[in-house]
């Protein structure tokens, strides 16, 4: 088990490693950030110094060396666009709207696909069943932004149940969570359903069943320990996808979280936030990855043990 | 060998498909006393399985049911009861064992823990700590050596030899009355299948429990049952002591079945095969299903069923469903 972590762990490094490297090299191919920085009648003197100043005028590799230490402590330099910040701060303050956010869409999305996708495999051909297919065709139909604006509409304009958008709490987070997690429903109610079919089809929940065990355990116990698998790699996907539909939501709802702020800073030309924003999500979902490795191995002892 | 501990009576079990409903275990009748063994002999598809799952009832669901018939155990029929009852029947008064002991057990839990589960279903409220000694004491029981170490193993741990104890194990856990096995021995090596019979005989030789053996494995039969059903079509075409059946196999598909295995007194350079293949499941059938692949087929064959009848050997359990017999073949 402590090799497996080790195992896992050297290969998120070098994921990072890579990860890296293509930052580093992106935020270069963008041109250079010189002429973002100084007004359009700079001299020459002041571009010289200006390069200088920032170590511009070394060789790359220098550069990207500079970058990685500097990147190992969390320093990305200062905003350019937020004066008197770093890039790091700017962005770790509004990681925790991001993650609220997300966490909340996560957890609507489990508690509502994991039984649907079950119960619609067990009463496979039901009307049940049936309803589940077309709540998971409509989520993977709907984009998220539209959903969005259709839920605010409904929900936040004409029945005035929950703030349109903005900031705060519970009621203000649950339209762009629903309008986030949807997708996810319908992707993980289809995969929990298809992996459930397949192991209720197997001799051990036969098994199970010849030798006098109740329906639920059958169906909980020794059917869906086996089928969650499926679903746990799929929280992998999840995580990262909530980061990236973050960008999209959250700029339909005003939310002020990473993926608002990566659209601003993007639009200001804020490199060292830009390059922030793309390493915390990497490094997000490298940890969602390496924590569903460890999953893994905590329901199925063949991974545990091999 | 006492009074019928379990009795099946004209079952039929229909699978509804698209087609329409296919009989799969079609008039079904035997009846098996405790400490005997019953083989139910036939090819894929003839029913046998079938007629296991019927007697369990964890038919495929939603398309299998038992349209008629009846299940007898020690007189109560089985057949209609609801859930909840039936559910007290499985691996308390009848255990199963299956085919493959490497798809059987389930690959997240432990033996012990497998073992335990059957053991708690039939002692509930016990804890499990409490029977932690019993578990050993049935591994010991079905020869898992080791077993102190084993409760701990996972399934892939083990090897299919192993499995298999351990699902004979969870079979006898409840001391059931009647013991179904589906073809236990059919995934494991030769030389472990011959312990595995072994095992079994010695079971049921200390409890006196029933057995049901579904095998397609004639010499098995030979070896360990006292008598058969031959099953053809979801249908008994022959059925008796093993001695009566054998020495004077009466349908011709038992003759053909008893040709088709190898012997070693007799060096052939050919093995007899049976032509064609055994009847697709359909809705409509006239006649007798084998009468397609039988060498001694006559009109009658083609368009009525043929009843049981008393067989060649004579004695009055001994019977067979042929148009044949008692002819010159």
């Amino acid at each position: 088990m402590l090799r497996f972590i080790f195992t896992r762990l050297s290969h998120m490094l070098i994921a990072l490693f890579v990860i890296t490297v293509i930052v580093f090299s992106l935020s270069h191919l963008t041109g250079s950030p010189i002429d973002a920085l100084l007004p359009d009648d700079a001299t020459q003197q002041q571009i010289d110094s200006l390069t200088e100043h920032l170590g511009l005028d070394r060789p790359y590799y220098v550069q990207y060396l500079t970058f990685l230490q500097n990147a190992a402590v969390g320093d990305f330099g200062d905003s350019t666009k937020w004066k008197g910040n770093t890039a790091a701060a700017v962005v770790l303050e509004r990681l925790p709207a991001t993650l609220k956010l997300g966490g909340l869409a996560v957890l609507i999305s489990v508690v509502v696909a994991i039984p649907l996708g079950v119960l619609s495999a067990v009463w496979r051909g039901s009307v049940f069943d049936r309803m589940a297919g077309v709540i998971a065709l409509l989520g993977q139909s709907f984009p998220a932004f539209w959903l969005g604006i259709i839920l605010m509409w409904i929900f936040a304009v004409m029945l005035g149940w929950f703030p349109t958008s903005g900031y705060g709490g519970l009621s203000y987070m649950i339209l762009p969570a629903i309008a986030m997690a949807w997708f996810q429903i319908a992707a993980l109610t289809r995969l929990t359903r298809s992996a459930m079919l397949e192991v209720l089809d197997t001799e051990y929940v036969k098994l199970a069943r010849v030798k006098g065990v109740n329906e639920r355990s059958v169906i909980w116990k020794h059917a869906f320990r086996n089928a969650a698998i499926v679903p746990v790699t799929y929280f992998g996907v999840l995580a990262g996808s909530l980061l990236t539909g973050s960008v999209v939501v959250e700029t339909v709802f005003a939310w002020p979280g990473t993926g608002l702020l990566a659209i601003d800073a993007i639009r200001g030309r804020d490199f060292p936030v830009v390059q922030s924003v793309v390493m915390f999500f990497a490094v997000f979902y490298l940890l969602a990855n390496f924590l569903v490795d460890v999953l893994y191995a905590v329901v199925d002892p063949r991974i545990r043990f091999s | 060998m006492g009074a019928s501990v379990l009795q099946v009576k004209n079952l039929r079990t229909v699978l509804d498909l698209a087609t329409g409903s296919v009989p799969v275990v079609d008039d079904v009748s035997f009846d098996v006393g405790a400490g005997e063994t019953l083989g139910i002999v036939g090819e894929s598809g003839s029913g046998k399985s079938m007629t296991a799952l019927s007697i369990m009832q964890v038919l495929p669901q939603p398309i299998g049911r038992i349209e008629s018939g009846e299940i007898l155990l020690d007189q109560t029929d089985l057949v209609g009861l609801p859930e909840e009852e039936i559910a007290k029947v499985r691996g308390r008064d009848i255990g199963m064992i299956l085919q493959d002991p490497h798809t059987s057990l389930n690959p997240v839990f432990t033996i012990g823990n497998q073992v335990i589960e059957a053991l708690q279903i039939n002692n509930p409220g016990t804890p499990r700590k409490s029977l932690l000694g019993r578990v050993v004491d049935l591994l010991r029981q079905v020869n898992v050596a080791d077993a102190e170490r084993r409760v701990h193993a996972y399934p892939h741990q083990m090897s299919g030899g192993m499995k298999q104890r351990v699902v004979g194990a969870i079979a006898i856990a409840g001391a059931p009355k009647v013991i179904i096995a589906d073809e236990p021995t059919t995934a494991l090596d030769v030389t472990i299948q011959l312990q595995y019979l072994e095992l079994l005989r010695d079971i049921q030789e200390e409890t006196g429990t029933a057995i049901i053996f579904i095998t397609h494995d004639l010499g098995i039969v030979a070896k360990l049952c006292h008598k058969l059903v031959v099953m053809y079509g979801g249908k008994i075409v022959e059925s008796g002591t093993v001695a009566d059946v054998f020495r004077a196999p009466s349908h011709p598909y038992t003759e053909a079945l008893l040709k088709s295995v190898p012997s070693v007194d007799q060096k052939v350079d050919r093995l007899y095969a049976i032509d064609g293949q055994p009847p697709a499941l359909s809705v409509d059938r006239k006649g007798c299903s084998f009468a397609p692949r039988c060498p001694y087929v006559r009109d009658i064959c083609t368009h009525q069923v043929p009843q049981h009848d008393a067989g060649l050997s004579g004695a009055d359990t001994h019977l067979a469903a042929c148009w044949n017999m008692g002819r010159d073949r």
